[in-house]
């Protein structure tokens, strides 16, 4: 490795990842973890080879959160993270401290590889890159295969590229700002999990069942998950709440890959947010009313003008001078307090869907499957993510509270709809 | 195959019951067939420790005010002012920098000696206010030796960290001499303060021994062989 060529050794938390680590507290931390199904048991050793070998290629994942003065920034380390045995409640809060100040774990259980993420590192998009490249060396490494490599799957035998560190919002962010008001939006509550238990409800069907169904109604695979969601979401604040006065929107926040608006190659932080939904107070919507609604709404938001004044209006405020110059623990508080205001609240549930999977064919015979789940938000108490890979759609739940109502409510309606669902899950026997 | 009778879902072989409405799964054909493998361990982690250590360390710091306000008041009732009880206020400072702060607060680790060593001195400065004894006494022997401790202490610190790269047989080498010249300098602080700048005497038993042992340290380093035995017996 020539010297010049070296990563960085601190790099600036990227717009979006700057909210992460204010709003992470002792028993909280924004995760999301992605992980690959081999057919043979898992060797830790060539895991931890494999991990090594990926990390020199993707050093930004290498990277430890430290204090500022002003603000929280990445430092790399060379030493790797540990591998860990995974657990029976994925995604649960990751101690800095006990992770060696790394902001990612790789973690495996039979056959299975699983890497959960601190959001501050990346979103999923860069997360799948990770996985599907540590997978690929692992592969390499264990049945000395020879995967082709591309830019989802990255050839670790060349030298990291820095635009993959870049912070895209910057680069991408315009001159016109525009600040919107939003209602807060219906909150599914129930008995508080005790020791911070995170149940795993994984939902699979035939991805060419879901694609059918959704071409039939002339909109996504996404548009459709997130309708049949909204109206399980409905289900339950018109069984819960008594008074139709009382009744709250019910709006999904669904995540949007940038990358597919904007050339950007960053495996950092690139996404952004929409939230369709409707309002139970004007009446009960059918199934191809909210369609609508949620097909539209994706239509006028996302698009490249729209994603490019929000993203302008993030950047701008994290670009405040006053904001800036002051120290990071009183604004550690303020960035609290506006989450809590702007975050989680504004929508009931997140769908995060991360569309399909595909790997080349000399891989794809060694990984029989793979899952994308979302760990527990903020406010919010149950989110789910899906990954398509192998023409098999996974929808994972993620909750922490006891009660299976989100689940049960949009599985049995997609059964309903014509979608026959397999469930798996991590209850305890 | 098996089907919840209640939600119309088909269950995973190794769900024992439906996780959506909790109806246990009998499916008469597929009794005899073993336990399939569950797609996650059973090992939980559990979230709280570290909280209840720092709840716990706050909780004794609110305490030592007690037996403080306690010495306070006696000491008003009987001398009409504040005397000795400074130096139980003293004593409780340092009680509380050295072994409380630390599961309180997380800060640079140089932070910690550096409010360890000004408690310390605060005692030490109470103690020479209130038995008014000459500023000799502080300056020459209680603020010298304090502060070679404390950056002795801050060296060892830094040493068995996880971090620290040096080998561990020349970490012994350089904590032994260390203690040695501490030992030097302790002595000639007590010859300063008995106003004769004397060569060092009783110091030199503990250097030598120190030195030796050192250097053998030294040695054993660079045998390869016996350094690995050595790491193998005395790992820690
Ligand atoms: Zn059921």
């Amino acid at each position: 490795m020539s010297k010049n060529k070296k990563p960085t050794k601190w790099m600036k938390l990227d717009n979006a990842a700057l909210i992460y680590p204010a709003t992470m507290n002792r028993n909280w931390t924004a995760l999301f973890r992605l992980s690959a199904t081999l057919t043979e048991p898992i060797d830790e050793d060539i895991l931890e080879v494999a991990q090594k070998r990926t990390l020199r290629r993707l050093p930004w994942f290498a990277y430890r959160l430290k204090h500022g003065l002003f603000w929280f920034y990445l430092e790399h380390s060379d030493d790797l993270p540990k591998i860990e045995k995974d657990v029976a409640n994925p995604c649960v809060r990751m101690r800095l401290n006990e992770n060696d100040g790394f902001c990612m774990r790789v973690r495996y259980y039979q056959n299975r590889i699983a890497v959960e993420f601190f959001h501050v590192l990346t979103d999923g998009t860069g997360g799948q890159v990770f996985l599907q490249t540590l997978v690929a060396e692992y592969l390499r490494l264990k049945y000395s295969v020879n995967i082709p490599r591309g830019d989802k799957i990255l050839d670790c035998s060349e030298e990291p590229k820095p635009e993959e560190a870049e912070d895209s919002f910057a680069v991408y962010s315009g001159k016109i700002t525009q600040t919107r008001k939003e209602v807060k939006a219906y909150h599914i509550n129930g008995t508080d999990e005790r020791n911070g238990f995170v149940h795993i409800i994984t939902g699979s069907m035939n991805a060419d069942d879901v694609l059918a169904k959704a071409r039939e109604k002339s909109v996504s695979v996404t548009e459709y998950l997130t309708a049949a969601l909204i109206l399980s979401v409905d289900a339950i604040q018109r069984r819960k709440v008594p008074s139709i006065h009382k009744y709250k929107p019910v709006k999904l926040s669904v995540p949007i890959n940038l990358r597919n608006v904007f050339p950007s190659k960053t495996l950092r932080n690139f996404a952004n947010y929409v939230n369709p939904g409707i309002d139970p107070r004007l009446g009960e919507y059918t199934f191809d009313e909210t369609l609508n609604i949620v097909h539209h709404t994706m239509a006028m938001e996302v698009t490249k003008k729209l994603l490019n004044v929000k993203i302008t209006t993030n950047v701008r405020s994290e670009r405040n001078t006053v904001l800036r110059l002051t120290p990071l623990f009183i604004k550690n508080m303020a960035l609290k307090y506006v989450y809590s205001q702007v975050g989680d609240v504004l929508s009931s549930t997140t769908i995060s869907n991360l569309g399909v999977a595909r790997l080349p064919e000399e891989m794809a015979q060694y990984v029989r499957r793979m899952d994308f789940i979302l760990g527990p938000l903020a406010d919010n108490r149950v989110c789910c993510a899906a990954l398509t890979y192998h023409n098999r759609l996974r929808i994972n739940f993620t909750r922490t509270i006891a009660e299976p109502w989100l689940e049960r409510e949009f599985f049995t309606r997609l059964v309903k709809l014509g979608i026959p669902v397999k469930v798996e899950s991590n209850q305890r026997e | 195959m098996s089907y919840c009778v209640n939600c119309g879902v088909e269950l995973q072989k190794s769900e024992p019951r439906c996780p959506l409405c909790g109806t246990e799964v009998i499916n008469p054909n597929e009794l005899k067939e073993e336990k399939p493998i569950r797609p996650y361990p059973a090992h939980v982690e559990h979230l709280d420790k570290n909280i209840d250590r720092r709840y716990i360390a706050s909780f004794v710091s609110l305490l030592l005010l007690i037996p403080l306000f306690t010495a306070m008041l006696a000491n008003i009732l009987v001398s009409k002012q504040l005397t000795w009880s400074y130096l139980v206020l003293g004593g409780e400072l340092v009680l509380f920098t050295v072994f409380l702060l630390p599961m309180i607060a997380r800060m640079p680790k140089i932070l910690y000696a550096v409010i360890d060593a000004s408690a310390v001195s605060v005692l030490l400065l109470l103690i020479r206010v209130l038995t008014q004894s000459s500023w000799r006494w502080f300056l020459l022997l209680g603020l010298p030796i304090t502060l070679l401790t404390t950056v002795m202490c801050w060296f060892f610190a830094m040493m068995t960290l996880p971090k620290c790269k040096i080998p561990v047989l020349i970490r012994f080498t350089f904590a032994l001499t260390c203690i040695g010249l501490l030992v030097v300098a302790i002595d000639f602080f007590i010859s300063l303060y008995k106003n004769a700048i004397a060569w060092p005497t009783w110091s030199l038993y503990v250097l030598f021994p120190c030195l030796v042992l050192a250097s053998s340290l030294l040695i054993l380093n660079r045998r390869a062989r016996v350094k690995e035995e050595l790491k193998k017996r005395f790992y820690f």
